[in-house]
């Protein structure tokens, strides 16, 4: 199907927003390229699998395209595209959260953090070890220290407590620190062997 | 956004995802392709619902107009040619003239045209002019018979004047002239009669007919008649009676409406106004909204009619509709921005960006506009200065707009409109019952007051298990214009 907008790599978001308003589906492919990767990671983040993620990306983007009528450029295309995906997500979870719901768990004493250096491990190793959180941390995780939500916004997006959020977030943060210094520990036995 | 209690451990997670790219299989994009051409079906397939509906609307409308201009344009016509038959039947002739009559009757004007022509040109002689006036045309011993014939527009004085039979036998000095004068009570019958109607002029000219006929051979007689019936104008005044004038009228009613039996709810609410409310507070998952027993309604349009008869009366509109009703709901829809919207139960439409979430009971205020297009058949049970008109038909209705509004302002207003509705028939029907009671302002204008009966036969909405099919009763007035 020939697209009637002059498109290409260098096409302006504008431009594609005004194709895919009118259902062109030549500038959705064009804006699917463009963003589905950055938004493939947020939809893994907040999943535990990549079929799952799949499932999110499929949906946000069905929602993108039938309501991009209504984006009013307030906001860049991407912030809203965000927004979009992790609504996206959270609805996906909901369900799970429906029948798990979050409730405070213990606080735990965290390991001082200070020390921790994450820029030793590859991107992968990091969302595995998001993915592998349980389902209410992770999405409290990824909301507070990714997104950059406060714990009050997270608790009125997921109709939870405030509490019931800091103490997920908290547990998120321990199941990582632990994470982290046993990726660490493997790492360092793996140097040992290479030496 | 600020958020306190970050640390740095955070920041390096959100540093570590930020702008992180992670390439989805090639049959992501077919599955989203795949729901994109569904959804386009499934919108193609309403749109196409929507048009074939629009154009049944659209025929409806075309054929009760087209129904109007040709009961308006052919009224007249029709109407005179049954008045020509009721002037016949009222034609009243002596016993013995009768039978001569009746023979003329059966035959059609063609026949009586080939009589006329075979008779003798004795018979042809007798000559019955409209005019009145008589005229021998010069040949001896054949009689002339001029019988005047007075319109109804004449004034009384005129039709008395000029109302005369006159036999004029030019045989020698044979000339015998019959003048029917009421002065001279010649003619009884017309006499005790007013002359102001066709009807009347006719009377006397059937009794002027039968008193010529006891001069005359049966063969004059005969041709007499043809002529009379084939030539005899037609009673205008008769046919300016049934000639009844098209009319345009512009109306509005009010009153409420009961939308049916079942709500979608069974839980008893109270709700407030104006007590703040945490919309994102999960009190329950399911959803219930509880519907107001009554709503409000009110039309507002204008109609065309037509008489199609002495008493029957077709009318066809258009106008628009608005029916209100109360709900008291405990959830709302979370659009994509996390902003409340209202909505009810059974009107909530899952949609892409909306998502249900429960919240304390509040009210909305459920607004509905269509677009009606009503045909309906009257039967005027009085028409003079004060007339009574009962009316019944249907209407179709056709969805505008609904709109749901959080009576507190708490919330965003929810709107669904024409062609994009899940939850809404595009098309509607409903049967109507009214009575007119009218009252003549001028000559060419009634004011009439309209309480009348409305009832959905379709479900409004999509949904066959939630019942609405309102049932109004509305009382309305109408200003009513008719063109001579």
């Amino acid at each position: 199907m020939g697209s009637k907008f002059k498109i290409g790599h260098m096409t302006s978001d504008q431009t594609l927003i005004d194709g895919c308003a009118k259902n062109d589906r030549a500038c959705q492919r064009l804006l699917y390229d463009r963003y589905a990767r950055k938004m493939f990671m947020i939809c893994q983040r907040y999943t535990r699998t990549s079929s799952e993620a799949e499932d999110v990306l499929q949906e946000g983007f069905v929602k993108v395209f039938s309501g991009l009528k209504s984006f009013r450029g307030d906001a860049k295309l991407q912030t809203w595209l965000t927004r979009i995906f992790i609504n996206a997500s959270l609805n996906h979870q909901r369900q799970k959260l429906y029948l798990f719901p979050m409730v405070d768990v213990m606080n735990i004493p965290l390991v001082e953090s200070g020390e921790m250096d994450l820029s030793q491990f590859k991107l992968e190793d990091l969302l595995a070890m998001v993915k592998s959180l349980p389902d209410g941390c992770r999405v409290v995780f990824n909301l507070f220290a990714i997104e950059g939500y406060t714990h009050k916004e997270i608790a009125e997006m997921l109709g939870v407590s405030e509490g019931t959020s800091k103490s997920q977030y908290n547990r998120a943060r321990q199941l990582l620190q632990q994470k982290i210094l046993s990726q660490e520990k493997k790492y360092e036995e793996y140097r040992k062997t290479l030496l | 956004m600020k958020n306190t209690g970050r640390h740095s451990f955070d920041d390096q997670w959100k540093h570590a995802f930020e702008d992180a790219e992670s390439p989805p299989s090639e049959k992501a994009w077919i599955s989203v392709e795949g729901t994109l051409d569904k959804m386009d079906n499934a919108q193609n397939k309403k749109r196409i619902i929507f048009y074939q509906r629009a154009a049944a609307a659209l025929l409806v409308a075309t054929l009760g107009s087209v129904i109007i201009a040709y009961v308006s344009w052919s009224g007249g016509r029709g109407l005179s040619d049954s008045t020509d038959f009721t002037a016949q039947n009222e034609f009243k002739v002596e016993p013995e003239f009768d039978s001569s009559r009746r023979n003329k009757e059966a035959a059609s004007p063609s026949e009586r045209s080939s009589l006329l022509a075979q008779q003798t040109p004795a018979e042809q002689n007798i000559q019955i002019t409209s005019e009145g006036n008589a005229s021998t045309n010069g040949i001896p011993k054949k009689a002339v018979h001029s019988i005047k014939y007075v319109p109804s527009e004449l004034s009384v004085s005129d039709k008395k004047a000029n109302q005369s039979v006159v036999d004029n036998f030019s045989g020698g000095d044979q000339a015998t002239s019959v003048d029917i004068d009421e002065r001279q009570g010649i003619v009884s019958e017309t006499e005790q009669n007013s002359l102001a109607s066709s009807g009347e002029i006719q009377s006397t000219l059937s009794d002027s007919v039968a008193l010529v006929s006891q001069t005359l051979t049966e063969e004059e007689e005969k041709a007499l008649v043809a002529k009379l019936l084939g030539d005899m104008p037609e009673a205008p005044s008769e046919k300016k009676k049934n000639e009844r004038p098209l009319w345009a009228s512009l109306g509005a009613s009010g009153g409420s409406y009961t939308p049916g039996s079942n709500s979608s709810t069974s839980t008893t609410f109270t709700a407030s106004n104006t007590a703040v409310r945490d919309f994102t507070a999960v009190n329950s998952t399911i959803p219930v909204s509880e519907r107001s027993k009554t709503g409000t309604s009110y039309s507002v349009g204008f109609q065309m009619g037509k008489p199609i008869g002495n008493k029957w009366i077709i009318q066809a509109g258009l106008s628009y509709l608005n029916q209100q009703i109360n709900y008291t709901s405990n959830v709302v829809a979370l659009t994509y921005q996390n902003t409340p919207m209202a909505v009810t139960a059974e009107t909530f439409e899952e949609s892409t960006t909306n998502r249900l979430n429960a919240t304390p009971a509040y009210k909305i205020t459920s607004t509905s506009e269509y677009l009606s297009v009503p045909i309906q058949v009257g039967y005027m049970i009085i028409d003079k200065k004060f007339g009574i008109l009962v009316n019944t038909g249907i209407a179709t209705d056709l969805f505008l707009r609904n709109t749901l509004v959080d009576q507190s302002g708490q919330t965003d207003k929810a709107t669904q409109k024409l062609g994009d509705s899940e939850v809404y028939e595009t098309m509607a029907w409903a049967g109507l019952t009214n009575a007119e009671f009218s009252y003549r302002l001028a000559d060419r204008y009634r004011i009439a007051l309209v309480p009348g009966v409305r009832y959905s036969f379709t479900n409004l909405t999509r949904d066959q298990s939630i019942t609405n099919r309102p049932l109004v009763l509305d009382v309305g007035f109408r200003f009513r214009y008719m063109f001579h």
